[in-house]
């Protein structure tokens, strides 16, 4: 059995922002366990720009931003082990892991962080008919064939789904040579931002097709064809509206779920809506002592929040090692209302908030001129202007202290009010 | 040369519709409506005149534990010659180990702007030591 005072369990961008700031807040004994070959998670595939805006302060690339932190990371000498996977965390913190130096490793933790990330919802989530060939992968699966272990991965592409990374994988394909003929969105707005959009769709001709999804694969060893069609407001294909595509690839960017197989196991209480932990200010689930952060508690779209968030777990874990992190105390519930689908953390302590905390939040639909208006048992607390505000952008509102404290609140909710025009 | 065109600014997640019109009074020769903020101004005026991007992409590497590096180009390039930047960096083969920031290709297609490594990559037997455990002070020393 080995002792650590801090567990990380993943070593993308949440659980090297936690880990640094563990060791910056006191901790000594820290481990990263990273069931890849390398540090830095999914940030080493995500070869375009446009990170590390609000941390930084500067235009960087997946791989630059992850090795900031590598680089940090190594210099303080935390130790973290590669190519090991996690098999079980319990609730008293022991850590059942594997790898083939170590063999099977027990570790036994005074605190543990989850920050396993998420994985992409693929074509069995969706049920798409059609027949079964080889050529139909999710984007982010492509996107390391493409970026990293250099496989070209098609010729003639068609991409379900406009969330962020179908927009990106898009323009890199079309870079390195395949003719990407559509990118389809079942909804009527796509879930990516505007400027993914802009440069990489219009800047190279692709059509986006709102309110369509496919209804149709054929080919037996390999793509043929993909049919798309038009749905109605029920997200019903209409007939007469189906369009042939004949490709070799068909790409699914039809979103990303927290992977939490490790939090149930361990028995921690997770959120429906996120399908993360519930978690507390301190980034502490319902269990003591075990923290989580990043795409594992809810899915971010900006790299630079899971940062924030990651510092706060990381800090509280060593805050709690200590003994300095109370438990006693009254806890406020915290929800979204009104078209806001969710409110990260949940629950929150008072006496563990030193100044501030950014509450973390999205919407269900695409909102112009509203105000999100933060409640404290009914009454306003704050109200923020939006001139917009949509599902495919995490929405924050930082409230003080001295503003949680004008009330002796039960509820805080968090919901939107349409504004005058 | 095009008198009008409506197009959505791409410099924050705003995403601004601009509205930029020939307008010889100005100084840049046009007008921009509908920006938030003066960024968008720089937006609109610079895709009429010489509209530009940052390139990202890959370029094979050897002797690593990957076959591709990820690089970019140190600053925005006119967007006509993406392409054929494309085309010059999928000749390029590297060696490892390569470290972040290293120049790739200097001063692409004469724009006087470089192609750099995007991360670090070490060779291939150099990583396999650092599989299993960390704090080793040779690996901290490589890569700072």
């Amino acid at each position: 059995m080995f002792n650590y005072e801090i567990v990380v369990i993943g070593g993308g961008p949440a659980g090297l922002a936690a880990a640094i700031e563990a060791r910056k807040n006191g901790a000594k004994n820290i481990l990263v366990i990273e069931r890849d070959r390398e540090l830095g998670g999914i940030l080493q595939q995500c070869i375009h720009n446009g990170f590390g805006l609000h941390v930084f302060k500067e235009e960087l690339t997946g791989p630059e931003y992850a090795e900031k932190f590598i680089q940090e990371l190594i210099t303080m000498g935390i130790e973290y082990k590669l190519d090991t996977m996690v098999l079980e965390v319990t609730d008293n913190r022991q850590i059942t892991a594997m790898n083939t130096i170590d063999g099977i490793i027990h570790i036994q933790a005074k605190a543990v962080i989850l920050a396993m990330g998420c994985r992409e919802r693929t074509r069995g989530a969706i049920r798409i008919p059609g027949t079964r060939p080889a050529g139909v992968l999710t984007a982010g699966t492509a996107q390391r064939f493409v970026n990293m272990e250099g496989y070209m991965i098609g010729k003639r592409v068609v991409i379900l789904g406009s969330g962020d990374i179908g927009l990106i994988m898009a323009r890199r394909l079309t870079l390195e040579g395949a003719e990407v003929l559509a990118v389809a969105e079942l909804m009527p707005f796509s879930g990516g931002l505007t400027r993914n959009i802009v440069q990489c769709l219009e800047d190279f001709n692709i059509p986006l097709l709102l309110n369509h999804t496919v209804v149709d694969i054929e080919g037996h060893d390999r793509v043929e064809a993909v049919t798309i069609a038009q749905v109605d407001e029920g997200f019903k294909a209409i007939q007469g509206t189906e369009k042939r595509f004949e490709c070799d690839t068909l790409l699914l960017s039809v979103g990303l779920i927290p992977e939490n197989e490790l939090s149930k196991s361990a028995g921690i209480a997770l959120d429906k809506v996120t399908g993360g932990p519930i978690v507390n200010e301190s980034m502490e689930t319902s269990i003591e002592g075990i923290f989580a952060c990043g795409n594992v508690v809810h899915v971010h779209d900006l790299v630079d929040w899971v940062t924030e968030e990651s510092k706060r777990a990381g800090r509280s874990a060593a805050q709690y090692i200590k003994g300095k992190l109370t438990s006693k105390g009254k806890t406020i519930k915290l929800k979204g209302t009104n078209g806001v689908r969710y409110v990260v953390p949940h629950l929150l302590k008072i006496e563990n908030i030193a100044e501030s905390i950014e509450l973390m939040m999205r919407v269900d639909n695409i909102y112009r001129n509203v105000k999100l208006v933060v409640r404290g048992n009914g009454e306003v607390i704050k109200e923020i202007k939006r001139k917009h505000a949509t599902p495919g952008e995490m929405e924050t509102i930082k409230v003080t202290l001295k503003e949680l404290s004008l009330g002796d609140y039960d509820e805080i909710s968090v919901g939107i009010v349409k504004g005058e025009e | 040369m095009v008198e009008a065109k409506d197009m959505v600014c791409i410099v924050c997640p705003l995403g601004c519709k601009l509205k930029v019109t020939k307008d010889n009074a100005s100084e840049a020769g046009f007008a921009v409506e509908g920006n938030k903020c003066p960024r968008g101004l720089d937006y609109g005026i610079k895709e009429m005149t010489n509209p530009t991007r940052v390139l990202t992409t890959t370029v094979k590497i050897t002797h690593a534990a990957l076959n591709r590096i990820p690089v970019r180009t140190k600053g925005a390039i006119p967007k006509p010659l993406i392409f054929q930047a494309m085309k010059l960096m999928n000749e390029v083969e590297v060696k490892a180990p390569v470290k972040v920031g290293q120049v790739v290709i200097k001063n692409i297609l004469g724009t006087g702007i470089d192609v750099i490594a995007s991360r670090s990559i070490y060779k291939k037997a150099e990583l396999n030591h650092y599989f299993c455990h960390s704090q080793r002070k040779d690996f901290a020393e490589l890569i700072i």
